[in-house]
Formats: C-alpha cells, sequence, structure tokens
C-alpha cells in the first residue's frame, strides 16, 4: 500500500466528490508532526457508495473528517460537484457542509446529553436559518419517522434514555434533515450489537436509496464493508493501497496487505486466501513512516526496491479482463493470479495459498 | 526526568522575580505618605524623616527596589519600623518554624486519617461504616476552627477520663470485631490462611495501643510553645499537637473526601478487576493497584492547603497562643510595619510556589504517562 | 463418569439497581472438561460477562449469586474470600476485552507478572522477574529484557493484550477464562491473538472459557458453543453440530444478521427485529419470543428449557428450527489447531523475501490428529 498516485480517478461527469493528493498533519510540539493521511485520492459517483477500510490508526477516518473539513485539511483538494471545499471559509462553507453531513462511530456520546431528540435533529435546520417552528417540527418528525422512530415515543427523551441503536437512528435523522448529497459514515455501526448493526446497516441502505444519497462509508470491518459498498479503498498508514470493486477486491486481493486483512476473518481462516496472521511487528509510528511503500516493514514481499520507491497507483497487472472494472494497486510486487511481473511468478506461487 | 526538573525550576525564576516586585511595590499602594501610615498624624517631623529615610521614601522607586532585592538575596530584609526595632530576618527566623512545624505536622495528620479511612470507605462505598465517616467528615469540615479548637481542649485537657474511656472502648470493639472475622472465615475454610493470620495480629496490635493510649494518654499543654531548642523534642511535640490537631481535623476531613470520591472512580476499573483476579488482597488492591491513580486531586488539594497553613492560621495560633508567621503578619499589618509585611508576603509567596512546582512534579511520578524527555 | 474439571449448576446472579433486581444470570448449567474450550456467544446484555465472574465468584458486595459452582469437585460458592484468592490466579485466570484498562497504567510491566508470582509461588525477587522475562517471551513479546520495565502505555494494543495474557499464565492456571479477549483489537492484531491462545492452550491442556460477541470467532476455536440470550443458555452443542444444525431461532438470527463476505454486495440483512429485553422486567415464557419471526401463542406461556435435541446439542425452544451454516461449519470442521505455526510466531518470519509456511500443511496434519 502506501501509494500515491491518481491513475484510479475516474474522468467522467458523474464524479460527485473527488478527493485529490489529500495530505493531514497534525503538528507536535519540537517540530515533528504526525503523518496522518499522505496523498489519498478518492472519487465518488452519484449514488455510489465507497467504502474505505483500514485498521486503526490508517488514517480513514481523518480523511472523512477531511472531507468535511473538520479540521480543514493540510493540501490537497476535496471537490465537491466542481466546488474546491478547501478553498471556502466562513458561510459559503458552512453552506457546502449542509450538502456534506458525517455519522460517527459512537451515537451515544455524539449526542448532547442535555437535549431532546427533536431539538438534536431541528438544531441543524435552525442554523441553515429555517425559524418557521411548525414547519421545522413537521419535517424533524417525518425524518424521525424515516429512520425508524416514533416521534411522539422518542421525540422527548434524551440520549441516555435511548438504546445505542435509537442513538445511531437519531443520529442518522440529524444528519440526514439537512437533505445532504454525501454522507460520511465512520463506523456507524462498530459500537453496536451484532443483531442492531444489521438492522443499521439496512437502514442507510434504505436512505440512500430514498433519499439518493452518495455515501463514503469508513469502516474497519472488512464483511461490513463488502456489504455495503459499490467500490472499496484499502487504507495503512496514511495512504491508499488498493481500490477496486468489492467483488473482485475480495476475490482477487493484490495487495499484500488486503491479503493479510482478508486472513484475518475468522471465516476465510484455513481457506485459499489465508496467508496466516500478520506479523506481530508494530505499526510504524506515524510520527516516522517508513520511506517509500509504508507496508515494506510488515511485508512477506518487501525487497529493497519498496524502500527506495514508492509505488504509484496501477491497474492491477495480468488482469486484462477486470482492467474495466477499476481495479488499481499501489505495490511494486502485487499479488496476482496469473503471473505478476518478471521475478515476481515463483515467490507467488509460494506466498498465495495453500 | 532531570531535566524536566530543571525545566520546572527554570520557569520559576520570573516568577520569583514577579512576587518580589509585588511584595516590595505594597508599600506603594499605600495612600498618602507610608512613614505618616506609621506613625499617626501626631508623630514629630524629625521621626517622620528617620522612618523615611528607613523606609528609603526619599529615593527613585527602581533604586529602593534594586536595594531591597539585593538585601533579600543575601537574607536581610531590613529592619521593622514599629518599636521594637529588629531584625526582619531575625523575626522570621523565629515564626517561621513554629509554623512550618505546625503546618507539616498538621499535613501528616490530616493524611494519616484521611489515606486509611479514605481507602477503606471507598471499599466499603455505601456501607454503614462509609455514610457515618461521611457525615463525621462533613461535620469537621462544617465547624470553624475556633470551635473545634475548643472542643479539642475540652476534652483533651479538662474531660481526660472520658477521652481514655473513649479510645479503650473504640479499640477494643475494633481489635474484637477484626479477630471474631478472622476466626469464622478460618473456620468456614478449615484451615488458617496468612490472611487470618495477619487478621489476628492486627487485632492484637489494636486493642495494645488503645490500652496503651488509655493508660498512658499524654498531657497536652493549654496553649503556648515550647521550641525544640527550648525543652526537647518532646515538649516541642506535646505543644505542637492540640493546634495541628485542630487543623488537621478540618484538612483531613476535606482530603477524605477528594481521596474517597475518586478512589471509588478508580476501584471500578478493570486493572482493580484484574488485580483482584490475579488472587491479589484487598490491602493490596487498594494500596498498591488503586491509591496511586486515584492520588491526584488529593494531592493537588493538599499542596493548596500546605501553603494556605504556611500562610498562618491566626485563629488557631490566637487560640492556643502559638508564636506563629499568622499572627506577626496580622499585627503588622495592623501597626503598617511594611518591612515586616513585604518581607513574610515574599517568603510566603516563594514557599507556596515551591510548594505548587512540587506538586506539579509529583504529577509525574504519580503518573508515567506525563513523564517526558526521560527514557 | 469421571468429575469435569468444572461444573456449574443452576447459576443466577442478580444486582440491585433503581429499576428493580437486574437479573443478569438466570438459572445457567453448564460443564467443562479438561483442556476443552467452551465457546460462550452472546450481545451486550446477555450476561455472558457476568456469567464468568459469578463462575470465579468475582462480583461485587452488592450481587446476590446463588446455584452451586463445582471446581475440581469442589463448591466455591461456599469458600472464604482469602481461599478463593489462593484459587484465583493459580487455578483459574482471566483474560479482559481491554488490556489498556486491563494493566495498571502506573505500573511497570514487569510488576503485574511478578507481584502474583511472588505472591502465589513464594518466588524472590530474582526468580519471579526471571520467569516474567520467560512468560513474556512465551507470549510472543520481543525484547521481553526492555519490555518488561517499560509502561503499559509504551506497548501497542497487542502488545498489551499479550501482557495480559503473560499474567493471566504465571502460575499455570488450568482454566482460563477469556472475556472478548480481542474485541478491542484491529483484526490483524485480533487473528494472532487468537492463534497464541490456541497454542498456549493446546501446550498447556489448559481449558477455556471464550466469550464472545462474534460466532466467526468461536467457529474455529472452541469445542463447544453455548449461545446466550438475556441471562439464559438459548442452545449449547458440539461447535461443528451447532454450525451444522443451528436450532435456535436466535442463534439462526445472528448468524444471518452478521454481513458476509461471501455474499454479493448490498444483499439486505435479514436483521433480528426489535430489542433485547429488560432484564429487570422480565417477560413471562420465552424471552426471545418478542423478537422471534417463530414464535406461537404457547412461547409467552411457559419459559422453553434445554432440552437435548441431538448428542449433546440442547436447545431452549419451543419450535426449533434448522438452519446451518456452510462456511463456519466448515471452518469449525478444521478445529481449533488449524493454526499455521509458522503464523505464530511474531519473530522475523516475515522477513523481506521469506516465503511463509503454506498454510495448508498444518492444517492438514491437525486433522490427522
Amino acid at each position: 500500500m502506501a501509494g500515491s498516485g491518481t491513475a484510479h480517478l475516474r474522468d467522467d461527469d458523474d464524479v460527485l466528490l473527488r478527493v485529490e493528493d489529500l495530505v493531514v498533519e497534525f503538528p507536535l510540539s519540537r517540530g515533528r508532526k504526525v503523518h496522518a493521511v499522505s496523498g489519498v485520492s478518492l472519487d465518488v459517483r452519484r449514488g455510489e457508495t465507497l467504502g474505505v477500510v483500514g485498521e486503526s490508526g490508517c488514517g480513514k477516518s481523518t480523511t472523512g473528517r477531511a472531507i468535511l473539513q473538520l479540521p480543514p485539511p493540510t493540501s490537497g483538494r476535496v471537490v465537491l460537484e466542481g466546488t474546491d471545499l478547501t478553498g471556502l471559509s466562513g458561510a459559503a462553507l458552512r453552506a457546502a457542509r449542509d450538502r456534506l453531513q458525517i455519522v460517527l462511530q459512537d451515537p451515544i456520546s455524539s449526542l448532547n446529553p442535555r437535549r431532546k431528540v427533536r431539538d438534536v435533529v431541528a438544531e441543524g435546520l435552525a442554523i441553515r436559518g429555517e425559524t418557521d417552528r411548525a414547519r421545522v417540527r413537521e419535517r424533524v418528525d417525518e425524518m424521525l419517522r424515516a429512520v425508524g422512530l416514533d416521534p411522539d415515543l422518542v421525540g422527548d427523551r434524551r440520549a441516555h434514555e435511548l438504546s445505542g441503536g435509537q442513538c445511531q437512528r437519531v443520529c442518522i435523522a440529524r444528519a440526514l434533515v439537512l437533505e445532504p448529497q454525501v454522507l460520511v459514515c465512520d463506523e456507524p455501526v462498530s459500537a453496536l450489537d451484532v443483531s442492531v448493526q444489521a438492522q443499521i446497516l439496512n437502514l442507510i441502505e434504505d436512505m440512500k436509496a430514498r433519499y439518493g444519497l452518495t455515501l463514503v462509508f469508513i469502516t474497519h470491518d472488512l464483511a461490513v464493508v463488502k456489504n455495503v459498498s459499490d467500490r472499496i479503498a484499502v487504507m495503512y498508514l496514511g495512504k491508499l493501497c488498493e481500490v477496486g470493486p468489492p467483488d473482485e477486491l475480495f476475490a482477487r486481493p493484490a495487495h499484500p496487505y488486503t491479503r493479510v486483512l482478508l486472513s484475518s476473518i475468522p471465516e476465510l481462516e484455513g481457506s485459499e486466501l489465508d496467508v496466516g496472521a500478520a506479523d506481530a511487528g508494530e505499526l510504524p509510528s506515524p510520527l516516522d513512516p517508513p520511506s517509500g511503500c509504508r507496508f515494506r516493514t510488515r511485508c512477506p514481499r518487501a525487497t529493497d526496491r519498496c524502500g527506495a520507491e514508492e509505488p504509484q497507483m496501477r491497474l492491477v497487472p495480468g488482469n486484462g479482463a477486470a482492467g474495466a472494472s477499476g481495479h488499481h494497486v499501489a505495490c511494486h510486487h502485487p499479488m496476482t493470479a496469473d503471473a505478476g511481473p518478471a521475478g515476481d511468478g515463483a515467490e507467488l506461487a509460494e506466498t498465495g495459498a495453500t | 526526568m532531570g531535566t524536566m526538573i530543571a525545566g520546572k525550576l527554570l520557569r520559576l525564576v520570573p516568577i520569583v522575580l514577579l512576587v518580589s516586585l509585588g511584595s516590595f511595590l505594597l508599600l506603594e499602594l499605600v495612600p498618602g505618605d507610608p512613614a505618616l501610615a506609621v506613625l499617626g498624624e501626631t508623630a514629630t517631623p524629625e521621626r517622620v524623616a528617620e522612618v523615611r529615610a528607613e523606609l528609603g521614601l526619599d529615593r527613585p522607586l527602581a533604586e529602593r527596589y534594586g536595594e531591597w532585592l539585593g538585601g533579600v538575596v543575601t537574607g536581610d530584609f531590613g529592619r521593622s519600623v514599629v518599636p521594637p526595632v529588629q531584625d526582619v530576618s531575625t523575626m522570621i527566623a523565629a515564626r517561621l518554624p513554629v509554623t512550618l512545624e505546625i503546618a507539616l505536622l498538621a499535613m501528616l495528620m490530616s493524611l494519616a486519617m484521611a489515606v486509611p479511612f479514605g481507602l477503606w470507605t471507598a471499599h466499603r462505598a455505601g456501607a454503614p461504616l462509609d455514610t457515618a465517616v461521611g457525615g463525621a467528615a462533613f461535620a469537621a469540615i462544617s465547624m470553624p476552627s475556633f470551635l473545634s479548637a475548643l472542643v479539642l481542649v475540652f476534652f483533651l485537657i479538662f474531660n481526660r477520663g472520658s477521652v481514655r474511656l473513649l479510645v479503650l472502648v473504640l479499640g477494643l470493639a475494633l481489635a474484637a470485631g477484626v479477630a471474631v472475622r478472622a476466626v469464622r472465615s478460618a473456620r468456614r475454610d478449615g484451615g488458617w490462611e496468612r490472611s487470618h493470620r495477619l487478621a489476628l495480629v492486627g487485632a492484637a496490635v489494636a486493642a495494645g495501643v488503645a490500652v496503651l493510649l488509655a493508660v498512658a494518654l499524654p498531657v497536652f499543654p493549654r496553649q503556648g510553645f515550647v521550641r525544640i531548642t527550648g525543652g526537647g523534642l518532646i515538649e516541642n511535640l506535646r505543644s505542637a499537637f492540640l493546634p495541628a490537631l485542630t487543623l488537621a481535623l478540618v484538612e483531613g476531613a476535606v482530603f477524605l473526601r477528594v481521596l474517597r470520591n475518586d478512589l471509588v472512580g478508580t476501584l471500578q476499573e478493570d486493572f482493580v478487576l484484574a488485580a483482584r483476579a490475579k488472587g491479589m488482597s484487598t490491602p493490596h488492591v487498594l494500596v498498591r493497584d488503586a491509591l496511586r491513580p486515584s492520588s491526584f486531586s488529593l494531592v493537588t488539594v493538599a499542596g493548596v492547603t500546605l501553603g494556605r497553613l504556611l500562610g498562618g492560621t491566626v485563629i488557631v495560633e490566637t487560640v492556643f497562643r502559638v508564636p506563629g508567621m499568622g499572627s506577626m503578619l496580622v499585627d503588622a499589618i495592623q501597626t503598617k510595619d511594611f518591612p515586616v509585611v513585604q518581607a513574610s508576603v515574599l517568603v510566603l509567596a516563594l514557599l507556596f510556589v515551591l510548594i505548587n512546582t512540587a506538586v506539579d512534579l509529583s504529577y509525574a511520578y504519580l503518573d508515567p504517562r506525563i513523564r517526558r524527555g526521560g527514557r | 463418569m469421571p468429575e469435569p474439571l468444572l461444573r456449574v449448576d443452576r447459576l443466577a446472579t442478580s444486582f440491585p439497581t433503581a429499576r428493580g433486581r437486574v437479573r443478569a444470570v438466570d438459572g445457567v448449567s453448564l460443564e467443562l472438561a479438561e483442556g476443552e474450550t467452551l465457546g460462550i456467544v452472546g450481545e451486550s446484555g446477555s450476561g455472558k460477562s457476568v456469567l464468568i465472574r459469578s463462575i470465579m465468584g468475582l462480583l461485587p458486595p452488592t450481587a446476590t449469586r446463588t446455584g452451586e459452582v463445582r471446581y475440581r469437585g469442589r463448591d466455591l460458592t461456599a469458600l472464604s474470600p482469602a481461599k478463593l484468592r489462593r484459587l484465583w490466579g493459580t487455578e483459574i485466570a482471566m483474560v479482559f476485552q481491554d488490556a489498556t484498562t486491563a494493566l495498571n497504567g502506573v505500573k511497570r510491566v514487569g510488576v503485574h507478572i511478578t507481584e502474583s508470582l511472588r505472591r502465589h509461588t513464594g518466588l524472590g525477587r530474582k526468580a519471579a522477574r526471571e520467569r516474567a522475562l520467560d512468560l513474556l517471551a512465551q507470549v510472543g513479546i520481543p525484547d521481553p529484557k526492555r519490555r518488561i520495565d517499560q509502561y503499559p502505555h509504551e506497548l501497542s494494543g497487542g502488545m498489551r493484550q499479550r501482557v495480559t495474557i503473560a499474567i493471566a499464565l504465571a502460575c499455570e492456571p488450568r482454566l482460563l477464562m477469556a472475556d472478548e479477549p480481542t474485541t478491542a483489537l484491529d483484526a490483524t492484531v485480533q487473528r494472532q491473538i487468537l492463534d497464541l491462545l490456541s497454542e498456549l492452550q493446546a501446550e498447556r491442556r489448559m481449558a477455556m472459557i471464550l466469550v464472545t460477541h462474534d460466532l466467526g470467532v468461536v467457529a474455529g476455536r472452541t469445542d463447544r458453543v453455548a449461545v446466550m440470550y438475556a441471562g439464559r443458555l438459548a442452545e449449547t452443542a458440539p461447535t461443528r453440530t451447532l454450525f451444522g444444525s443451528v436450532r435456535h431461532p436466535y442463534t439462526e438470527g445472528l448468524l444471518r444478521s452478521v454481513p458476509r463476505i461471501d455474499q454479493p454486495s448490498h444483499t439486505r440483512l435479514p436483521a433480528i427485529a426489535g430489542r433485547p429485553p429488560d432484564l429487570a422486567n422480565l417477560p413471562d415464557g420465552c424471552r426471545f419470543a418478542a423478537r422471534c419471526p417463530h414464535a406461537e401463542a404457547d412461547c409467552g406461556d411457559a419459559a422453553p428449557v434445554l432440552e437435548e435435541v441431538a448428542a449433546g446439542h440442547a436447545v431452549a425452544c419451543h419450535h426449533p428450527v434448522l438452519a446451518r451454516d456452510a462456511s463456519l461449519e466448515r471452518r469449525a470442521r478444521r478445529g481449533k489447531l488449524a493454526v499455521a505455526p509458522a503464523a505464530l510466531a511474531p519473530d522475523g518470519a516475515g522477513a523481506p523475501g521469506t516465503a511463509r509456511t503454506p498454510a495448508g500443511a498444518p492444517i492438514d496434519a491437525a486433522e490427522a490428529v
């Protein structure tokens, strides 16, 4: 992974949100900085769901927040329907934020404990300048019903009186009441119980269909990301590893890191995709990420080239027919079904599978 | 760690300078002529001129400050302007150790009360003992210190018999309770565990201490203070005991509440459960696992308290006729003895700053995550 | 029949709350043999964590516990705190969900291990330290000499969980209670920790109760599974049997509602409707009835009891279903030893250029055993 480049970006008019070369750094004392996101490029078509998957510390949540300019990225562009959000400020940015909403991981703590459900949902409308009380109330109740809550039952309750699943429904209502075009979901089901997870995932799909949403779905859960996405981006330590359609990516993961991730799924243990547990080696510090490919310190296939030269996004080689599907990888030695680039063949046969 | 201490101390320099400037400028805050304020309207012009010269009012401010600061650095705070005229350093040297001793003694006593009771009531949060101790602490905090001083005098000096009886009864009851529990528990297990034997030893010690105290309760003087150099350590401690205990009752109660509340939170933590699941004993869990992470508020409050106690506890000093900093400062303010006020304020402020630095540094000891610049 | 290592009989634990008595565990019986692994699966509030704490006796003073816990023939509920403490750590040990909070942040890593060694085994300071170094190496911590004097916050999440495992294993317990040991960890680290637990367990013939909300985790790591719902066991069976023939509608619901990577994208998930019942105000009859798609009138009348439907497979349901999960069944059939040994070594197994041991070989070996 650990690669940059924009080869995987698409050119058509249908792209609603385009992130180019996004960099987010957090300065620390003594001139050090956390390289949270380093040159990530993504695009999402209208009505599409882009899944962003990776482990903690990979920068996926920071990417999601930077898209909303929370906080604005250090550099790079976030283009929503032709408008570069990174250049906006003040009222223009606030107006743009209406079109971009976010749902966070912990539903209970993302609701103000002292406010009633109706007020939480109405707040965005008030900020937008909606003053007609009756209309706001009507709109809020309609939204609560849409997310499967009975406004008469929960409308006057506060967060601590609701279950985690109900709180997440309120959060979704709060985001959707502003009629956004893009909804960023940052681990929206990770804090929920298994049976509730499914309810919320279904709800998000329903809302997407009903309101014509475009989704950026951030998660660490591979099965979840497979279920919700039209396209998946795998991240590691602030960089993209691999981008592609879900079926293709799960059936023929090209990046060694994607393989390691897939091997961690209990169902796949011992299957042909299993490459064993990852090295216990520590995740490198984002203060001082490795040169070249950032995964090379834990990668079984790393060579000298990986340290010297950063891999760029490119179409998965030797995958001719699938090229059209847009399966891209940032790796010097990708794992491909048929023979990869010269010198990789023998290694592949050994490392790949049983 | 070393660099951290050095850094903290370095940061003190400007603060200390500011404090010294502040205490020096106290004099300037007096409306009108400070010399007249000292001497009153009826003073002779010669005497006024003398005092003005003593205070240096005839020279520019900066020069006076420089000179005063120079004196301070060498331990010379000038002379008092109100008779009997003395070196201010001599006056402070006589008063500060008394205050220091009583304040430190009070701190020790309050911690000695607060930590064990805090640990135990937090462990048994919600139990009758917790409620009782909490109520007693609340009463102690609410009671003005002159009243608690009088109550202590009433019992420990004029009604010693009742105190002896109380100590004896409470001590023996505690010992008996612990012993009975240990025997029962041992019988249930069909064998003597180490913790059972320890409990018996503890019970015996408690009973012994109770009997000893009941038989030989020391006599405390009603008032006055004996210096170590004047009457030896024992006499000195006897005279310091009641003033310190008066202060300790209130402060100890505050410490107890602060510590108990933090501990109750800490005892909910997973690592406490994990320590118990390893088979660690309750005292081990309380002291070795829970106490340190729970003592941040206690240390903060204790630091502020110690600073306050050093600033003087005029009421206690007055009730027990103890020659401490507090009464000296109050007298000096009343008689407008400016050099004494300036010097006392500076010394006390310095001590306060030092104590708070120590508190800051202790955070690093209490929580390794705060340590930086180390390995 | 020989006495099992652990026999729990009608164990019930409740807590007083403002809303009334919460019956967190309500009549659970189970058995565990030496060296066996039992998975307890349930959602939050199902009582799974309270269950293992009730077995150990690690409960707050306000809790009320009834029933019997026999460990190697001794009734643990009758022991005094002092006797129980001698058992905790030496016979029964526990690994917690979140190593970050389960380790005391102000204590060095080594102290966590040596204090319990010194208490239980009477080892001296030096000997305990040697043993701690040894244990840290056994749980796959590189450079134990350096790590032993570090504080927990200086370690990564996976390393911290390895440390808590080392602490639990210090006095060679016969029974390990693992309470969601990998839930707080990243997926790839989760795999490492589960592999490590399986390996250590096999080495020491240690029995384990693995508590989790994830049926996938249970599939490859346990001999038997017990599914808990609202304080009771819904279904219990040997792991292979369970995934081949799921009988309880709740277990079925759990399996179906989890997204699966073998399904195409945008597959609609058959979620379990509603929420678990309020434990302070439980319904009569079956506790799952309100959410159950197969519920009938009689489900609300009497609570179903666990009844054996096949060898070792018991279900508490008036109208059992029959479902299977092919991929988890396959996984379960491979057994808990299906772990590539090379994958366990946290050393330089992945050094540049070296090929890994193919995952297939050890699996075959395990199946041959």
